[in-house]
Order: C-alpha cells, then sequence, then structure tokens
C-alpha cells in the first residue's frame, strides 16, 4: 500500500501516473511497493486551498479586451475549425459583403506564413497575420497587443480566424462576444459529438462547402442533430462560399449581434 | 497539444503562489480538469513527465481529479451529468438545459513548505 495516499493501486509500469477510486489521478515519484519513502512528506508542511484558474493570467487579460470592445462597441468574433474547412475562403466572401456597411478588422492565427493574411487583402478588410510559430491557438495577450493600434477603436466588427484546429483554441478566452464554430461538409457528420468543448461553447455554427453535399454521403439532418446533441441554442448557417450562398443570413445574425452592444 | 502550454501556465502560477505565501518549495498540487474544461488528462500527465524531472519543480508532484461535465435542465430543475454527449434532460426530455460545471481547469489546493 501506499503510505503516501493509502492506495493499493499499482502504478502502471513505467509510469508514475495512477488513479484512485474517486476518479483521482496522482503520480509519485517512487514506488508503491517502496516501505520507506516517508522522507519525501516533511511534517511542515503547509496547505492553502486556492480554487484559482489555471489559465487566469489570460483570462484577466481576455476580460480587459471584452471590455475594450464592449467600450467601443466593436463586435469580436472568434472563428475556430480545423484546417482546411473553408474558414479563409468564406472570409474572402464575407468580407466584401460586411466591408460595404461596416468597418471591419481581420486577425489571422496560424504557426507560420502570411498566405491566409494574403488571401484576405483587398477585400475591404483591415487584416494582420499574427504567427504563434509553436502553439497551437492565439490567447489573450495576442489580441491584447493589437488593441488601440492596428484594432483602431473606430473598428466595427473585428473577426479573428483563430489556428485551424478543433481543440486548444476552445480553451483560451480572447475576450470574444462570440466563438464561431465552422464544420466542412467534407469533414462528416460527426464532428461535433467528437470534438464537443467547441461546438457545445459556439453561439454559432457554419457549415460550409454545402455546394459539396450532392457528391458526398453526407446528411444535413443527420449533421443538424449532432450539433444538436450539444448545442440547442446556436443558429445553425448553411453556407457555400465558393457559390456565395447562404451568407445572407449569417450577415444579417452579425448585424443583429452588433446591433445588441451598441444598445449596452 | 496545447497541455504543455498549460502546463506552463500553471507553473507561473505556482511560482507566484511560493511568493505570495512565502514558501521554500511547492511539493504538491491539486488539480481538477473538468470534462468540457478542452484539457485532456493523458496529454497533461505526458506534458508533466516531459517538461517536470528536467526543471526547477522537479520534486513538485501533481494530482489530478476529474470533473463530470454537468446541466441544469431549465425546464424541470434537475441538475445531472451529461451521458453520451448529449445535453437532454434525462427526466423530462427538455434540450434547454445549461451547464453548471465540468468546464474549468482550476488549482484547487497547493502544498509547500515555508521558509524557516
Amino acid at each position: 500500500m501506499c503510505k503516501d495516499c493509502g492506495c493499493s493501486v499499482k502504478a502502471e509500469q513505467n509510469s508514475s501516473w495512477h488513479q484512485h477510486e474517486d476518479g483521482t489521478w496522482h503520480s509519485h515519484d517512487h514506488d508503491h511497493d517502496h516501505t520507506n519513502h516517508h522522507s519525501v512528506h516533511s511534517a511542515k508542511k503547509v496547505v492553502i486551498d486556492t480554487t484559482l484558474a489555471v489559465l487566469a493570467k489570460n483570462d484577466e487579460i481576455a476580460q480587459n479586451n471584452r471590455v475594450w470592445f464592449l467600450d467601443n462597441k466593436i463586435l469580436c468574433l472568434n472563428f475556430i475549425s480545423s484546417p482546411g474547412s473553408g474558414k479563409t475562403l468564406l472570409l474572402e466572401k464575407l468580407l466584401q459583403l460586411l466591408s460595404k456597411k461596416f468597418r471591419v478588422a481581420v486577425l489571422v492565427g496560424d504557426q507560420a506564413t502570411s498566405l491566409d493574411a494574403d488571401r484576405l487583402q483587398n477585400k475591404g478588410a483591415l487584416v494582420k497575420q499574427i504567427n504563434t510559430h509553436s502553439s497551437c491557438h492565439l490567447d489573450a495577450p495576442h489580441i491584447q497587443k493589437e488593441l488601440g493600434t492596428f484594432i483602431s477603436p473606430e473598428t466595427d466588427v473585428l473577426i479573428i480566424e483563430n489556428v485551424g484546429n478543433l481543440v486548444c483554441p476552445s480553451a483560451f478566452d480572447l475576450g470574444e462576444a462570440a466563438k464561431v464554430a465552422l464544420l466542412s461538409t467534407t469533414e462528416g457528420e460527426d464532428k461535433p459529438v467528437k470534438y464537443p468543448v467547441l461546438f457545445s461553447q459556439a453561439q454559432a455554427i457554419i457549415l460550409t462547402k454545402m455546394d459539396l453535399v450532392p457528391h458526398l454521403q453526407w446528411s444535413l439532418q443527420k449533421a443538424k442533430s449532432q450539433v444538436r446533441r450539444l448545442n440547442s441554442m446556436a443558429p445553425l448557417f448553411e453556407t457555400s462560399a465558393i457559390k456565395e450562398e447562404g451568407l445572407d443570413s449569417l450577415i444579417l445574425w452579425i448585424e443583429q449581434r452588433l446591433e445588441a452592444i451598441r444598445l449596452l | 497539444m496545447h497541455e504543455l502550454s498549460l502546463l506552463e501556465n500553471m507553473l507561473d502560477q505556482l511560482s507566484d503562489m511560493k511568493q505570495k505565501y512565502n514558501l521554500s518549495s511547492i511539493t504538491d498540487v491539486y488539480v481538477s480538469v473538468g470534462e468540457m474544461a478542452g484539457v485532456d488528462i493523458s496529454f497533461l500527465e505526458s506534458a508533466y513527465n516531459l517538461f517536470i524531472p528536467s526543471s526547477d519543480w522537479a520534486h513538485l508532484k501533481m494530482h489530478i481529479t476529474s470533473v463530470p461535465w454537468r446541466i441544469r435542465c431549465m425546464a424541470c430543475g434537475l441538475e445531472q451529468k451529461v451521458d453520451d454527449w448529449h445535453i437532454q434532460c434525462r427526466s423530462c426530455g427538455s434540450n434547454d438545459t445549461e451547464t453548471i460545471d465540468g468546464t474549468d481547469f482550476l488549482i484547487q489546493k497547493i502544498e509547500g513548505e515555508p521558509h524557516v
């Protein structure tokens, strides 16, 4: 038995991690069979209850970003999807339409290159690439650096095109008003339940590449039901960027969200 | 895999706490990981195994508790665990539910040794 925790669970071979019956996982730097490991436990230990978010610093900056956006009546949307889901083409079309009515800025997150930002140039919006290098997501400090500099207080809508990844960006609050998840028809219908964190958090969900449906064994009804398992509230937009279909209802939703912020 | 980044954030918080509480060392950290916090526990363990032994925190032990995703039904009020990634109320069948737990990644408790 482990004298540290009282458990009788043996650690997995080559690993000090083990799980207790109450669901707790922990590691020891000693074996469970070790009979004399009390030297690692000091009688002078102090215990401090904290209940502090691991990402508290990011969350605090994100909250400051959110306040700045609200003070300046800017709608900030955080677009998240897997790589290749059609975010950039959708934005190319969306920016051309949105920029007729609003001052739009775009921050594009990618690990490397400015390829996506280059594609979004000359579509009526201000565009800036952020390279995250080894990181798989944007975080709140990335956005904070741009407030009042690249992102002017005169901006109406800021769209953040996050790094293509369904997992990591969901864990980091940027200060956005809403996370927007994209799901392309070529990914199949079951991505939402495979990546539930994003699809349950999203305040809008955009189905992309709808023009490819005739060529795929893909069911709109099944995709919708998979989304609704996790998220009963988010509006679902069916779009084809290449055919410029379904964008009007998405733009209407953006206008409504902006109007709501302006009334606050 | 953002768990290495999360681990760095955790160590940053621990450094602050070490100073704040005037500790010579922190020996144990107890974290809770919500099912919907976007943290993969096995990746977090891998990040710990990869990074901690050769760091200034070589003697830090991490204890992880998994917290299930829980919702409250807005129609009948029942609080329940979400099973099979389905937010439908198991009692009345309503989909009108709100999340009440399981979205946070928290440092719940630390143990350390004070300066003598």
